[in-house]
């Protein structure tokens, strides 16, 4: 069945390539052919069929039950024998919310019965002396004032080498024999008790299961580019998730965390050397999570996501710069893989995985190599011959719009079709039974639809500069993530994106001095190009969050009706802030959420 | 009455030492790179133009 899978979505992503090349062929040769419209057709195919791939997963999600896979036990058994070691690897983050989500999970897991199987470990690799002494102050109070059952550990390396992949590394070649099972966890990451437990019994079941993930939503968005992340984490991400794990088989997904693992499939399979060379494409492997997943899945382990686990949660980046950051990591280290497409003994799907992950940062230059290639192919064309056989009458060039706006309508469709599909399945199914209002979901649907047109082009410019820096080797480094320090000015804002709004001008004035045709089919991509800085500032502002809220926009169930854990997250970290600001609980006073995480 | 295990625990959770127990675990380095090979036209070109062919 998996085999066919793939098949079907190979073929699917072969056929859409070749019509958007016939479709293309007919539009760019009406004038003639040059070598530029076969450099331009080349591109089309392998955007589109890129494209196509991303759409034949989300479709297979929307037909593929939820339910239908590993549904929970009705009747849980108690777990066997075994600690299982709870990692939360921090990296200068804000000790109160992190100790705040720890005390949540321990107390989620206490309210399980199972409690005493479970131990919370913060791996520091905090390189602030004034942030390190909080966590070791947070983690005493946790150990003063958690579940009696549970045990809370705390250790801090002073060098970060290898950074998180080197931080597990490390706890595993010290502490991993103390315990069989591993949930991996990131420092803003959230799972409740039961979604752990269920995971152990998974784990249990299965003797060659090597790694089991979880999908974890996105919460505690506050701005409207949060807030639209968020709904599409809650609503598409399941769909795509579910295709992706019907394609994969054994040789499944990890994404660095909320997944548990098998400690000893994992010590023999996934110790990490760095690679030769520099960085960015040597050293220190920056995606190591994927190359995780292969090398268990080379030991024979089975890696396996499954989409049905709820309770597990993420908080995500609140602006558009905070997520450029972020995928400049996830570029640097996609592109790292390339140097992996021939590691020995891996599965050819393994294989196949690295190079999808670098062909999701490739698309993006490609497209705009392409919109370059368009806009100069005028002045390369070859002249018009108006006489093609001597003695018969003129034979004048056809725009061949028709063909042109088919092929845009069938790019869009790709996009577009899976998430009306998507919000099609939650009202048939009754998904949106937990939101008490269709036309509101409808609506949010559409919203968002609209607003990845409008982001499109804005993220295609920080992809294909990230690629470029990369390939013009560029070390990205490892920035601390800044996400409770959110709202961006106009003035960083118009920093962080002149260049794509000069871009934005240059392709107009472009399409106007070489082919004025072009104008309006720019217009769509150069419009918020040149607005860049305002789209930037404005969605990361809290009020446009609140705005969107109050419209109805962008809802979520767990908005709705928060999880226990989420709930008891937030009381803990409103108790502990509060009182954050005397020193006999911190030892640091006026040190507060916000200022950690920005210092 | 507390049992044997829940006194250890308790001393545990009220002292100062926070370290997750020492319990050490292999984690042999993998090998995930190809060795690299010198390019065979150089080999071939470096043979032919040697001073003893």
């Amino acid at each position: 069945m998996v085999r066919l899978r793939r098949s079907v979505s190979f073929i699917f992503s072969f056929v859409v390539a070749a019509i958007a090349s016939r479709l293309a062929a007919d539009v760019f040769f009406s004038d003639g052919s040059d070598p530029v419209d076969v450099v331009r057709i080349l591109l089309l195919a392998t955007t589109t069929a890129w494209i196509a791939w991303g759409a034949s997963l989300a479709v297979q999600g929307v037909f593929i039950s939820d339910k239908k896979s590993r549904p929970r036990d009705r009747h849980p058994v108690p777990l066997d024998a075994g600690k299982i070691g709870v990692l939360v690897p921090v990296y200068n983050e804000d000790p109160v919310s992190v100790a705040s989500r720890v005390m949540a999970m321990a107390r989620s897991v206490e309210a399980t019965g199972e409690g005493r199987r479970f131990d919370f470990i913060v791996l520091s690799d905090t390189q602030d002396d004034t942030i390190a002494n909080v966590e070791r102050r947070c983690t005493q109070r946790l150990r003063s004032e958690g579940p009696e059952a549970i045990r809370f550990f705390y250790r801090r390396r002073e060098k970060n080498t290898g950074k998180k992949a080197g931080n597990i590394a490390e706890f595993l070649r010290g502490s991993g024999a103390a315990y069989p099972f591993l949930v991996i966890l990131d420092a803003d990451s959230l799972m409740e008790g039961e979604t752990m437990v269920e995971m152990v019994r998974r784990m249990e079941a299965e003797p060659r299961l090597g790694l089991l993930q979880t999908l974890p939503k996105i919460i505690h968005a506050k701005s409207w580019f949060g807030r639209a992340i968020q709904f599409s984490a809650a609503f598409h991400s399941p769909a795509f998730t579910r295709g992706l794990a019907a394609m994969q088989g054994r040789t499944g997904p990890f994404w660095g965390h909320n997944a548990i693992v098998r400690t000893r499939a994992f010590a023999e399979s996934c110790g990490l050397p760095a690679l030769t060379g520099k960085p960015p494409l040597g050293g220190h492997i920056l995606s190591h999570d994927y190359v995780e997943a292969a090398m268990l899945a080379r030991n024979g382990w089975t890696v396996r996501v499954d989409a049905d686990l709820e309770g597990s949660y993420e908080e995500g980046p609140d602006n558009i710069i905070d997520f450029a950051k972020r995928d400049r990591r996830w570029c640097q280290g996609n592109l790292q893989h390339g140097r992996l497409l021939g590691a020995p003994g891996l599965k050819p799907w393994s294989r196949f995985v690295f190079a999808q992950g670098i062909m999701a940062y490739l698309a993006s230059p490609l497209w705009l190599v392409f919109l370059v290639a368009t806009l100069l192919a005028p002045l390369l064309a070859p002249p018009l011959n108006y006489f093609p056989q001597p003695r018969m009458p003129a034979i004048f060039p056809r725009p061949e719009t028709m063909q042109a706006i088919a092929l845009l309508v069938g790019i869009f469709g790709l996009l577009i079709g899976p998430k009306l599909l998507i919000a099609g399945r939650a009202l048939v199914t009754g998904q949106s039974k937990t939101m008490p209002m269709r036309v509101p979901f409808l609506r949010s649907t559409v919203a968002e639809v609209l607003w990845s047109s409008v982001l499109a082009p804005i993220t295609l410019m920080f992809q294909s500069r990230s690629v470029f820096q990369v390939l013009l080797g560029r070390d990205g480094g490892w920035p601390a993530s800044n996400r409770d320090a959110d709202e961006i000015g106009m003035r960083e804002s118009w920093a962080a994106s002149w260049w794509i709004v000069a871009t934005g001008v240059l392709l107009l004035a472009g399409s106007v001095e070489f082919k004025a045709d072009l104008f309006y089919w720019f217009l769509p991509v150069a419009v918020p190009m040149i607005l860049a800085p305002a789209i930037i500032s404005w969605s990361s502002r809290r009020h446009s969050g609140q705005k969107a809220a109050q419209a109805g926009l962008f809802l979520t169930p767990m908005e709705l009706a928060p999880a226990p854990v989420i709930q008891a997250y937030e009381a803990h970290r409103a108790g502990w802030r509060h009182e954050a600001l005397t020193p006999d609980v911190t030892g640091q006073a006026g040190l507060q959420t916000g200022q950690v995480a920005a210092s | 009455m507390s049992s044997v295990p829940e006194v250890k625990m308790m001393s545990e959770r009220h002292s100062q030492d926070m370290h997750p127990p020492v319990a050490p675990l292999a984690m042999p380095e993998q090998m995930i790179e190809r060795p690299r090979r010198p390019f065979r036209l150089a080999v071939l070109l470096s043979a032919f133009l040697s001073p003893a062919s």
